[in-house]
C-alpha cells in the first residue's frame, strides 16, 4: 500500500468554481504549425477569447533587404514561406523585372508557371497531411506524404534543393528543365488524380471529417474581406478572387483554369476549395508542358541589377492568399525598402474571430484550415 | 491489497459490490450501444429510402446534420460534375502550339529611362476627380508610377480620405491589402502607406501619407479589421503611434524590446545585450562591458 494522495475537500463555492482560465498552447503545441503561441481564456471547454503570440521566428527579413543587393535578396525568401519557396521566390523576381521593366522569355514563363503549380500541389498536400493529422486522421497523412514525396523528387532533380528549391533568377531562370522534367511531370499528373479520390474516400463521407470540420470555424464573405483574407479562407467564404485570374501574371492569362469557391465559410468548405485547386493545378501543368515553347530561359539583363527611383506594388497568389510586395527604389543596387504582404499573418489575425465561441478541440481545426507557415508569418 | 485499493466512493456506496457494480455499467453500456446501433440502422434506412445521408434524429443536432448531409451533397456534386466534364477538360487542350506572347507584356510598358522617376500626373480619371473635388487641397498629388495610382494626402486627413474610399467613393474598396511605412530620417518623416484593392473594380489604389517622426495618425482599425495587426506591426518596426488603436502592442518583437529596427538608424548588426542577458538567460556580461551590442 502506498501513501494515499491526500483528498482535497472543496467547498461548494470552490468545487464549482467558474472562473475563466488561461491555457497556453504551444508555442512547441504540434498542431500550431509551428512556433505559434495562442493564449486561450476559457470557459470550461469553451474559447472565451484568444490572443496569438507570434514572434519565435522573427529574422528582421525587412531589414536584411534593405542592406542587401538584388541578387542576393533572392535566397531569403525561399526561407519565408519555406513550403512554398517557389512562389516566394516568384513573387521576388516578378516585383523587381516589374519595376525595371525586364521582358521575361516565354520559355522561362511556362517553367515558372509548372514549377510554382507543382509548389502549390506540395503545399496543398502538406496542409492536407497535417489539417488531417490534427483531426485525427492519420491515414490520410501518410498517403499525401506519399505524394509529395514525388512532387519534392522532382524538385529535388530541378532545384537541387527539396524545401528552398531555388533557380529563378531576375530576367528568367538560371537553367532550362533537366531532360527527363516533362516525362516525370507528366507521370505524376496521370498518377495524381486517383489519388486525390483516394484521399476524398477517406474524408468526404467519413464521419469523424464532417463532424469536426461542418459548421466549424465559419466566417462571412463580409467579414473576410474586411480582415483582408485572402486564398482559401476567403474563397471558402464564397468571393471570388483569385490574383491569377484578378491580375495575371506570367503566362496565366493564356491558360483555361477555374477558381473554386465555398459557400458556407466554415472549415469543410475551405477543405472543399483547396481539394479543387489541387485538380486545377493539375490542369494548369498539363496545360503548360502541352505548349511550353522552346528558346532561351534568360532575358536581357542588365549585369549592374539597379531599380530606377520609384515604387511597385505586385502580387502572387501563393498557396496561402495573395503574396504581395511593395519595394521602394532609391535608384540605387539595394532596394530602399521592401515589404512583404504576408499572406499568412494576415490570414492568423482572422483566428480570433473564427475561434471565440469555439470549442478548443475547433481551434486546432480551425487554425489547421487557415493553412499558416510560420516563416512567412514571422518572417 | 484487493478491497483497500478501492476507492472510497465505491466501496461506501451501500448494497452494491464491486462486482455488481461493474457488471451493472457493462449492462448499462450494452444497452446504449444497442440504442446507438438501432439509430444508425434506422438512420441508414431512411438514407437509402430518401437518398439522404445518415442522420441522428435528435433535434439539437439537426441543424449540424442538416449542413452536413448539405455538405456531402455538395461533395458528391462536384464529383459528379467533374466527372462528367471529362476530367477537368485537359484533354481538350493538346495543341503544343508556341506560346503568345502573354498580353500583360503589352501592359508592362518599358520603363527603361533611367532619368527622373515617371511619377504622372492622373487626368481624367472620374474617382480621383471626385476624390480632389471632396478633399481639395489635403489631397497633395494624385499621380501613376510604373501604371500604379498613389494618392499623397496630409496625415490628419488620412482617415478621412480611407473612410471616404472604403463607403463614399464611387470604387469602394472594400479590401485592405496592406498598410506598412518607409522611413525618411533626412526628411525626419515616414511614409504610411496604404494598399487598397476593391474585388468588384478589380482595382488598386495606394494612398499614403507623410507623417512627421514625431505626431501620431489615427487608426483604420474600425474600417477595414485587417488593419488591427498591420498596425501593430508598423508601430512594432517603426514606433508610430495609431491614435484609438484598441491593442497596440508589439507584435513580432518581444514586450520590452528598446528601439524600432526598420528606422533607417537602427544598426543591421546589432544586438540589444542587455536584453538578451536579462531576458533570455544565455550571456554573461562581465562588469564594465560595452554594451552597445557590435557584433565583432
Amino acid at each position: 500500500m502506498h501513501t494515499a494522495i491526500p483528498l482535497v475537500t472543496h467547498h461548494s463555492e470552490t468545487l464549482f468554481d467558474a472562473e475563466e482560465m488561461v491555457l497556453s498552447m504551444g508555442p512547441q503545441h504540434p498542431s500550431t504549425h509551428g512556433v505559434l503561441r495562442v493564449i486561450l481564456k476559457l470557459d470550461g471547454e469553451r474559447v472565451v477569447d484568444l490572443d496569438c503570440d507570434i514572434g519565435y521566428l522573427h529574422r528582421g527579413a525587412e531589414k536584411i533587404f534593405e542592406n542587401r543587393l538584388y541578387p542576393m535578396i533572392a535566397p531569403y525568401f525561399d526561407r519565408l514561406d519555406y513550403i512554398a519557396a517557389v512562389s516566394n521566390g516568384l513573387l521576388y523576381v516578378e516585383t523587381v523585372e516589374k519595376a525595371m521593366g525586364i521582358e521575361v522569355p516565354p520559355r522561362a514563363q511556362y517553367l515558372r508557371v509548372i514549377l510554382t503549380e507543382l509548389n502549390r500541389l506540395s503545399s496543398h498536400l502538406l496542409w492536407l497531411a497535417t489539417h488531417a493529422l490534427d483531426i485525427g486522421g492519420f491515414t490520410v497523412f501518410l498517403y499525401a506524404f506519399r505524394e509529395r514525396e514525388e512532387i519534392l523528387k522532382i524538385f529535388e532533380n530541378f532545384f537541387g534543393a527539396r524545401l528552398t528549391c531555388h533557380a529563378f533568377r531576375i530576367g528568367g531562370m538560371t537553367y532550362d528543365a533537366y531532360p527527363e522534367f516533362e516525362a516525370q511531370v507528366r507521370a505524376f499528373c496521370d498518377l495524381f488524380p486517383k489519388r486525390l479520390e483516394e484521399y476524398e474516400t477517406l474524408l468526404n463521407e467519413n464521419r469523424i471529417w464532417l463532424g469536426r470540420t461542418v459548421g466549424i470555424g465559419v466566417i462571412s464573405a463580409e467579414d473576410a474581406i474586411s480582415l483582408g483574407l485572402t486564398g482559401a479562407p476567403l474563397r471558402g467564404s464564397g468571393v471570388d478572387y483569385d490574383v491569377r485570374k484578378a491580375s495575371p501574371y506570367e503566362c496565366y492569362a493564356d491558360l483555361d483554369f477555374d477558381i473554386p469557391i465555398g459557400e458556407n465559410g466554415d472549415t469543410f468548405d475551405r477543405y472543399l476549395v483547396r481539394m479543387e485547386e489541387m485538380r486545377q493545378s493539375r490542369r494548369i501543368i498539363l496545360q503548360a508542358l502541352d505548349r511550353l515553347p522552346d528558346g532561351p530561359v534568360l532575358g536581357k539583363v542588365p549585369k549592374v541589377i539597379r531599380v530606377p527611383a520609384g515604387e511597385v506594388y505586385h502580387s502572387v497568389e501563393g498557396p496561402k492568399g495573395e503574396l504581395g510586395l511593395y519595394l521602394v527604389s532609391d535608384g540605387g543596387t539595394k532596394p530602399y525598402r521592401l515589404r512583404m504582404r504576408p499572406a499568412s499573418f494576415i490570414n492568423l489575425a482572422a483566428l480570433r474571430k473564427m475561434a471565440i465561441g469555439s470549442l478548443v478541440s475547433d481551434v486546432v481545426a480551425v487554425i489547421g484550415s487557415l493553412d499558416i507557415v510560420l516563416g512567412e508569418i514571422d518572417r | 491489497m484487493s478491497d483497500e485499493t478501492k476507492p472510497t466512493s465505491e466501496a461506501t456506496s451501500g448494497a452494491v459490490t464491486p462486482e455488481a457494480a461493474a457488471s451493472q455499467a457493462d449492462a448499462e453500456r450494452e444497452a446504449k450501444i444497442a440504442a446507438a446501433k438501432a439509430k444508425a440502422a434506422a438512420a441508414k434506412a431512411a438514407r437509402t429510402a430518401s437518398g439522404e445521408s445518415a442522420t441522428e434524429p435528435t433535434s439539437a443536432d439537426a441543424d449540424k446534420e442538416a449542413k452536413i448531409a448539405a455538405a456531402k451533397a455538395k461533395a458528391a456534386a462536384a464529383k459528379a460534375a467533374r466527372e462528367a466534364a471529362g476530367d477537368g477538360g485537359d484533354a481538350a487542350s493538346p495543341k503544343p502550339a508556341p506560346a503568345k506572347v502573354p498580353a500583360k507584356a503589352a501592359a508592362k510598358a518599358p520603363a527603361k529611362k533611367e532619368a527622373a522617376p515617371a511619377y504622372v500626373e492622373i487626368k481624367d480619371d472620374p474617382l480621383i476627380t471626385a476624390l480632389r473635388a471632396a478633399f481639395q487641397d489635403d489631397i497633395k498629388e494624385a499621380v501613376t508610377n510604373n501604371g500604379q495610382q498613389i494618392i499623397r494626402v496630409v496625415p490628419e486627413r488620412a482617415r478621412d480620405l480611407l473612410w471616404y474610399l472604403r463607403y463614399d467613393a464611387s470604387v469602394q474598396f472594400d479590401m485592405l491589402t496592406d498598410v506598412t511605412a518607409v522611413h525618411y530620417p533626412d526628411r525626419k518623416a515616414f511614409e504610411v502607406v496604404y494598399q487598397l484593392y476593391s474585388i468588384a473594380e478589380n482595382r488598386r489604389l495606394r494612398v499614403k501619407a507623410e507623417l512627421p517622426e514625431d505626431q501620431s495618425i489615427y487608426t483604420v482599425c474600425d474600417i477595414w479589421a485587417a488593419a488591427n495587426w498591420l498596425e501593430r506591426e508598423v508601430y512594432d518596426m517603426f514606433g508610430i503611434t495609431f491614435e484609438g488603436h484598441p491593442d497596440l502592442r508589439r507584435i513580432l518583437l518581444p514586450e520590452g524590446w528598446v528601439g524600432f529596427p526598420l528606422r533607417k538608424e537602427y544598426p543591421v548588426e546589432y544586438r540589444h545585450n542587455e536584453w538578451v542577458a536579462a531576458n533570455l538567460n544565455i550571456l554573461e556580461i562581465p562588469e564594465g562591458a560595452d554594451l552597445t551590442g557590435k557584433f565583432e
